[in-house]
């Protein structure tokens, strides 16, 4: 337990580690070891997971095993082609719940532009359908797939929709009133509207553990980040969870384990939640002061140099270290700060009751791209980790809108053998690129991004 | 003095080749990582090879043989035995790349490095509390025990191959044996 700081920078969360072990409950965190080391061929983009049923097949980095898929994918091929997959899985992801993509005002007429750099016209469902079919047998070139997959970025990018400017308020300082109504994964604005109700007729809180969910004013309020979920349920000051969509199985099987109750966003019972949460018992797991919260006033993303911290929670770095170190020496540097996803929520949280200085984008992309276009001040986003296909689609996406981005944490790309690699030599034809170190960054390094000088 | 030696389970095997990937990475190259060796040059090499196919395979390297054919082979001393753990060592430095132990060695797990002009083996990690392939192996195919325990190791799996060969006797032949507990947990340290 010594080593709690390398798993998240809250204290608070410290604590409820330390109660969860004391309760022999597992978490993310011990899971996480469990599965050390992951597959190293998949991490360096050298294995083919079922492109085709002839497979799976990998390709031995160092020369002396395979050089080359059954099909014959060789080792650019085999990375590109699990790019691809990616863009696939995450653009489908993206097209849940839209009604086709949007490309209308300055963002969307730069991301046809985009698009024209890399050959063809709008992307649209089409694209889609042609990426899965190459990818049914991959047989194209490395640089083929890796066009599709940017195309598939900028159609991702299409597909989303800006999410107005919100007040946000952060930290595990909302639990400590009272038993409350948590909220796991994505629901619609109707859905939040009746939960309100239903939560407030139990005499309960709501809060979101970890989703950004557009409220009918604010942001619905967040408990903490998305990798801190289980904790919030652990600290016994939830009386029940709502699955939205997306919601970690974890979060609902330890919930259940618990003896929370689960719900949909839809079938909140305010008689049955009461009397879940009187059966809970608060006192005694950890210690919550109601000013433990952050607060940011909304407020127009402001010009000037702008560095963009996104992303969300990865188990490889420690929960929330990047964003408070590297936001602060970025605002100290001259930096306008804006952030999104977890990013958001760490600076947030830290920001204080005083508020921070920067902006909330809320976790649509399509806010970055709208920062985009006429923007030639917006120095980079920096991806703090990654969850889903679709947050690595969207980074995709920006690249190829021009943008810097650099993602914190290695992606499954280092098995490309040429130099450069041809997904940066596709970007630099569209002026944009995506970088990323060979191990979990430091903070230091996203300010060597930004080009602070550091002495 | 107690010898430890890798067991390998082959039955728990799955060929995903996950020893050889991290022992070229973090033996076999400066960076010591998986995504600087990747990059490096000459190309990292494992110590360890999984040999075999679908449904049969194992992880194979270097026995450390009590009569060791290399010793014998090798012309100008560089490989030799570490009285204190009997492990079987190339001294970097003496290896002339002469390749005579890759010939000589029963397992074939001896590798000519040439880029780096000396022989190729498992050291079992000497200076590491664990292998790295033991160490990363997601089934547990690979264990490290004491030479004396090695017998215990299978002892199970001579008791399944007793089964089998029961289920072949006449009918009532294995009424008087005593099999012992189930072979399910065949594992001496019990991960």
């Amino acid at each position: 337990m010594e080593d709690l700081h390398l798993i998240t920078i809250d204290p608070v969360s410290q604590d409820l580690l330390r109660v969860a072990a004391g309760r022999g409950l597992e978490l993310s965190f011990d899971r996480f070891q469990d599965q050390q080391p992951q597959d190293g061929f998949l991490r360096l983009g050298l294995a083919c997971p079922f492109g085709c049923l002839a497979g799976p097949c990998r390709i031995d980095p160092f020369g002396r095993g395979a050089r080359a898929g059954i099909c014959g994918l060789d080792r650019e091929e085999m990375v590109a082609a699990g790019l691809l997959r990616l863009a696939a899985a995450g653009t489908g992801a993206a097209f849940f719940g839209s009604e086709g993509p949007d490309y209308s005002g300055p963002a969307g007429e730069a991301l046809l532009q985009a698009a024209g750099r890399l050959g063809g016209g709008a992307p649209d469902r089409t694209e889609l359908a042609a990426a899965l079919d190459c990818l049914d047998r991959p047989g194209e070139s490395a640089g083929q797939m890796i066009t599709r997959a940017l195309r598939l970025g900028l159609l991702c990018l299409g597909l989303g929709h800006p999410e107005a400017l919100a007040d946000s308020s952060a930290g595990w300082g909302l639990l400590a009133d009272g038993p409350a109504l948590g909220v796991s994964g994505r629901i619609s604005a109707a859905e939040v509207e009746r939960l309100v109700r239903v939560a407030a007729e139990a005499g309960l809180g709501l809060v979101s553990l970890g989703d950004w969910i557009p409220g009918q004013t604010a942001w619905l309020p967040l408990a903490c980040s998305s990798g801190e979920a289980e904790l919030a349920l652990v600290s016994g000051r939830l009386a029940g969870v709502v699955k939205g969509r997306g919601a970690d199985p974890a979060v609902v099987g330890l919930a259940r384990r618990l003896g929370l109750a689960v719900i949909g966003p839809d079938q909140a019972d305010p008689a049955a939640l009461s009397r879940t949460a009187a059966d809970r018992n608060p006192s005694g797991m950890v210690s919550l002061d109601p000013a433990w919260v952050g607060r940011t006033r909304a407020s127009a993303v402001p010009p000037g140099r702008l560095a963009v911290l996104a992303g969300r929670d990865h188990p490889l770095a420690s929960l929330g270290h990047l964003a408070t170190q590297a936001g602060p020496a970025l605002k100290a540097a001259g930096f306008r700060l804006a952030a999104s996803g977890d990013a958001a929520v760490w600076l947030t949280k830290s920001a204080g009751p005083a508020g921070g200085e920067f902006t909330v984008i809320g976790p649509s992309a399509r806010n970055l791209a709208e920062l985009a276009p006429d923007r030639s001040d917006l120095a980079g986003v920096v991806y703090m980790g990654f969850q889903s296909p679709r947050e690595v689609t969207e980074a995709l996406g920006l690249a190829a809108l021009g943008q810097a981005v650099y993602s914190a944490l290695p992606l499954p790309l280092l098995g490309f053998e040429s130099r450069p690699d041809p997904l940066t030599a596709a970007l630099e034809g569209c002026g944009g690129r995506l970088v990323f170190p060979d191990h979990p960054a430091f903070p230091d390094q996203i300010l060597d991004f930004f080009g602070v000088e550091r002495s | 003095m107690t010898r430890r030696i890798i067991a390998v389970h082959p039955d728990r095997c799955l060929g995903c080749k996950t020893c050889e990937l991290y022992c070229a990475a973090e033996r076999g190259s400066d960076g010591q990582t998986v995504y600087r060796a990747v990059k490096e040059e000459p190309r990292p090499r494992p110590r360890v090879r999984v040999e075999g196919r679908s449904g049969f395979s194992a992880a194979i390297q270097c026995r450390h043989c009590r009569q060791a054919p290399c010793l014998d082979a090798c012309l100008t001393g560089a490989l030799q035995r570490d009285e204190a753990t009997g492990l079987v060592l190339v001294d970097e430095a003496r290896c002339i790349g002469c390749w005579t132990c890759t010939m000589f060695c029963p397992y074939g797990v001896i590798y000519p490095w040439p880029e780096r002009g000396f022989a190729l083996k498992c050291d079992r990690c000497a200076h590491l509390e664990e292998p790295v392939c033991v160490a990363v192996c997601p089934t547990r195919a690979l264990e490290v025990v004491a030479e004396e325990d090695l017998s215990l190791v299978y002892a199970p799996r001579r008791r399944t191959a007793a089964r089998a060969l029961a289920g072949a006797l006449p009918e009532g032949g294995s009424a008087a044996l005593d099999w012992g507990p189930p072979a399910e947990n065949n594992s001496f340290s019990g991960r």
